[in-house]
């Protein structure tokens, strides 16, 4: 199916012969309709063939009285080669014409030919049997005769007449004409065919119903196959569209439903001749089918690309249109927004003044109307400004207290109810606002003065127990075991201390609570003295100090003294933690618009915390903390980063520990 | 024999002072708040003052204002604080040096040592051409001695080198780069930590704490420099 889908040949067979199974329908609903209109199916095949001949005879009967009486075509030639006889009598009842020879009659019709005639110029055809009867009608200029229904003139012998004026000299004259289909067809004229048209068709009367059937199912279902393979060019799945989908769809469908009605109409045209040009007719069905089958399969193939709508012209140009309209309003709106907001007010309501007022003089308006209308939008007007100014004292009021001015007050002046209220409220969140500030502020700085003033009560007795630790080791001990645990406390009164210091640090670091003076500082140079200060320390650690940097020299603004207490923690972090035997690298690189710097190293144990724990206070990555440190080291050379404006990164790869301090450059 | 008053509000501080100083052979008297530390000195000969700085009554600072209306005495400031403002407050108003608790007592004892030595010894020498000083540290280029507090301090010629040309110069920061040029007269392709490390070592010789310099200072990230005399 999916190959079918994609074949060119196979789609051009299935329209081919859907065009054959349109036409096979046509012509067998159309028989079908016929044989039902006969009777063919109710009263058999006599009595349709009677009313068929009786119809025919009609039609001829009709035309006969016509020709000859009004046009006065010669009735010898004209119906010499045709199978129908016919008698006029004129309104006197005397014999006007006849070809009847009286024999055997296959259908018979008598019919009444009315028309308006002056009286005075009454015809007086000639009345000699065998002769053509020459009658000249006198056309009654100002009078109008329909009679339009055949049917009714036969059955009651009167037409409709519409009197347009009264005239006495006109009166109604009434032939009567008798029209015969004769037993023995001499002549090979319509009636010899529609006789034999219509033994085949009562032949197949019911097959012509199958048939119908057939052919619609079948042509439904090869529809819907086009349609479903419509856009398919493979077996894929892909749709492509022709050059007929790629119009826009509601061009497409006016082409397709001008197309249609025309080749529709010209059907039409075309078959009310008498029957005539079939072959056209059907070619046109099949233009208007093809037309037809054109747009569905381009539709399908739109609905399946999906965006059948948006490629119609008239979405676009709807689309234009909101999108301008959008534009407009925007460019307003910003135009609005931009002006100040009383300038911004006082537009809209000069533009209502200015509308109402133009609608006014256009409609007109009494006098004392006029008046009252002036009053009550002076009135609204006056009122619209004191909102808006008022309005504009709490949006002030409001911004300043937004943007943390604590000093501002809403001045309540002049505002009454809701908006005095509202002020009032404003006023009251900023006495809020200040209180939380201020708040924060005070605890904020009483944690660092909590820390800094516990640290100092501590470090009093410190002094004391580290001098006192000291005069014991200088004391000769009683036995080694004094020695060595005045060792131990001597080492961990060191430590204590460090912590403090190291506390303090970080308690300030991080609140902010420390001067930076921001000086050029070269970071080359300040390598060199890391490497200076650490390289002994790190080659007796077992640690090769790796230094890495550009030729040109790199600047930043920072506080050398901050500098050096971030290079010094980090350093001495490698130097407690890093594995020996290993590489420390130092590398300093410039990166747009930065200056970074690269601490690594491999850790000594396993680090099994991320970067940003590391950073947390007191955090170490030893869990055992057996090791010397603080743990705010690193810490503090974030806060003190952070505090010059600089960003720490700290990443671990496995036992890879990777710091890197970026800062813009100068 | 000198005589040094200890002014702490800590008696264990002072006791644990005291005995340091006697070790040392020093006179002590101790005082435990402003007040008594003036007294004190009006009473004694006093040669060299250790003086807390947060005590009840008078607190240090104002106890060496007052003192500093008629003795010229050295003060080393003891505090707790070690905050640079402190730091800063205290020389501007007159101590000659400052410790921050909890202190070492070892180099509590070479500040004293240099601080006596600077005011007993050296007070009155006369200034001579050829030898640079700055503070207690000097030069002398004749004899190729250098002496901090009047003790010898041996260099080597790199060392002397350096601490020549930033005597010469005292103020200027000098970075790396030109230290090596002029002190090596080469150019110093990638040997800048070179002139780090002679420093640091240098620090060690001629400084008490050589992390907390008073004459070759570090300035991070641009050199090193002298620290000009007080």
């Amino acid at each position: 199916m999916k190959k079918l889908r994609g074949s060119l040949a196979v789609k051009i067979t299935a329209i081919v012969l859907l065009c054959l199974l349109v036409l096979a329908f046509t012509a067998s609903a159309v028989g079908a309709l016929a044989l039902h209109e006969l009777g063919a199916y109710s009263g058999g095949y006599d009595s349709a063939r009677q009313t068929m001949l009786t119809d025919l005879c009609r039609d001829r009967t009709m035309r006969a009285a016509e020709r000859v009486l009004e046009w006065g075509d010669d009735a010898d030639s004209v119906y010499a080669h045709e199978n129908f006889r016919f008698a006029i009598h004129d309104p006197e009842g005397e014999l006007l014409y006849t070809n009847y020879d009286g024999s055997g009659f296959l259908a018979h019709v008598g019919w009444d030919y009315a028309r308006y005639q002056a009286v005075e110029a009454a015809p007086e055809p000639t009345t000699q049997p065998g002769e053509t009867p020459r009658v000249t009608p006198t056309p009654a200029p100002t009078m109008q005769v329909r009679n339009n229904d055949a049917d009714i003139m036969f059955e009651e012998g009167k037409g409709e007449i519409v009197w347009e004026q009264e005239d006495p000299g006109v009166q109604l004259k009434t032939w009567h004409i008798d029209g015969y289909i004769p037993e023995t067809l001499t002549a090979q004229d319509e009636i010899q065919h529609a006789l034999r048209l219509y033994d085949w068709g009562y032949s197949l009367r019911y097959a012509v119903y199958a048939a119908a059937g057939v052919s619609l199912l079948l042509g439904v279902l090869l529809f819907i196959f086009l349609c479903s393979a419509a856009g398919h060019r493979d077996a894929s799945e892909t749709i492509t569209p022709n050059f007929v989908d790629k119009l826009p769809f509601d061009l497409l469908t006016a082409i397709v439903i001008t197309g249609v009605s025309l080749a529709l109409v010209a059907m039409a045209e075309v078959l009310s001749f008498n029957g005539g040009e079939i072959i056209i007719g059907a070619f046109l069905l099949l233009a208007a089918g093809l037309l037809f089958l054109l747009w569905c399969m381009s539709f399908a193939t739109r609905v399946k690309l999906g965006g059948a709508l948006k490629s119609c012209l008239i979405y676009r140009f709807l689309a234009w249109c909101w999108k301008g309209l959008r534009l407009g309003g925007k460019g307003l709106i910003s135009l609005l927004r931009g002006l100040p907001m009383i300038r911004k007010w006082a537009l809209i309501i000069a533009a209502v003044w200015v509308g109402e007022l133009l609608i006014m003089s256009l409609f007109g308006v009494y006098p004392e109307e006029f008046f009252l209308w002036l009053l009550e939008h002076l009135l609204l007007t006056a009122l619209a400004f004191y909102l808006i100014l008022s309005f504009r004292r709490l949006r002030l009021g409001a911004k300043e207290i937004a943007a943390g001015n604590e000093a501002y007050v809403v001045d309540t002046r002049y505002l009454v109810g809701e908006l005095a209220d509202h002020a009032n409220d404003l006023n009251h969140i900023r006495d809020g606002l200040n209180a939380a500030v201020a708040e924060r502020m005070k605890s904020e700085r009483f944690r660092t003065e909590l820390i800094t003033n516990v640290s100092h009560d501590i470090k009093t007795p410190l002094t004391s127990i580290i001098n006192y630790v000291d005069l014991l080791e200088k004391e000769e001990p009683e036995n080694e075991k004094v020695r060595e645990y005045v060792q131990v406390l001597s080492r961990q009164s060191g430590r204590l201390k460090k912590l403090i210091d190291d506390l303090i640090e970080a308690s300030k670091a991080s609140t902010g609570n420390l001067p930076v003076v921001k000086e050029p500082c070269e970071l080359g140079v300040l390598l060199d003295q890391t490497a200076g200060e650490y390289g002994e320390r790190l080659s007796a650690a077992g640690l090769e100090l790796v230094l890495s940097r550009p030729e040109e020299p790199v600047t930043i603004l920072a506080d050398g003294r901050h500098m050096w207490r971030i290079f010094d923690n980090l350093m001495g972090n490698a130097l407690k933690y890093a594995q020996p035997g290993t590489r420390v690298y130092l590398s300093l690189a410039r990166q747009a618009g930065k200056a970074q710097v690269t601490f690594r190293n491999i850790s000594r144990s396993q680090l099994n915390v991320s970067g940003e724990e590391l950073m947390e206070r007191f955090v170490r990555g030893d869990s055992a903390r057996s090791t010397e440190g603080s743990g705010l080291g690193l810490s503090i050379a974030r806060s003190l980063t952070q505090l010059q404006g600089g960003q720490m990164d700290l990443t671990v790869d496995g036992d890879l520990f990777k710091v890197t301090l970026s800062f813009d450059s100068f | 024999m000198y005589n040094i008053l200890i002014c702490d509000d800590e008696k264990d501080i002072v006791s644990a002072l005291e005995i340091y100083l006697r070790a040392e052979g020093y006179r002590t008297f101790a005082a435990c708040d402003g007040w008594e530390a003036l007294a004190v000195l009006e009473r004694e000969e006093i040669h060299l003052v250790l003086l807390d700085i947060m005590m009840p009554q008078l607190d240090g600072i104002s106890a060496m204002n007052e003192l500093r209306r008629y003795s010229n005495v050295p003060v080393i400031l003891l505090t707790a604080k070690g905050e640079d403002t402190d730091k800063v407050l205290g020389l501007n108003v007159g101590a000659d040096d400052y410790v921050t608790k909890p202190f070492n007592p070892v180099e509590l004892l070479a500040r004293v040592r240099s601080q006596l030595r600077r005011y007993m010894q050296l007070g009155g020498s006369t200034k001579r051409e050829d030898l640079l000083s700055v503070g207690g540290l000097s030069l002398d280029d004749r004899s190729k001695e250098v002496t901090v507090d009047g003790e010898a301090v041996s260099l080597t010629p790199t060392e002397y080198e350096i601490l020549k040309l930033m005597l010469e110069h005292p103020g200027q920061v000098f970075s790396p780069r030109e230290l090596y040029r002029r002190v090596w007269n080469d150019e110093p392709y990638g040997a800048e930590s070179t002139v780090a490390v002679h420093i640091r070592h240098l620090r060690e010789k001629i400084e008490i704490d050589p992390a907390q310099p008073r004459y070759v200072k570090a300035v991070w990230g641009q050199g090193y420099k002298l620290e000009r005399g007080k």
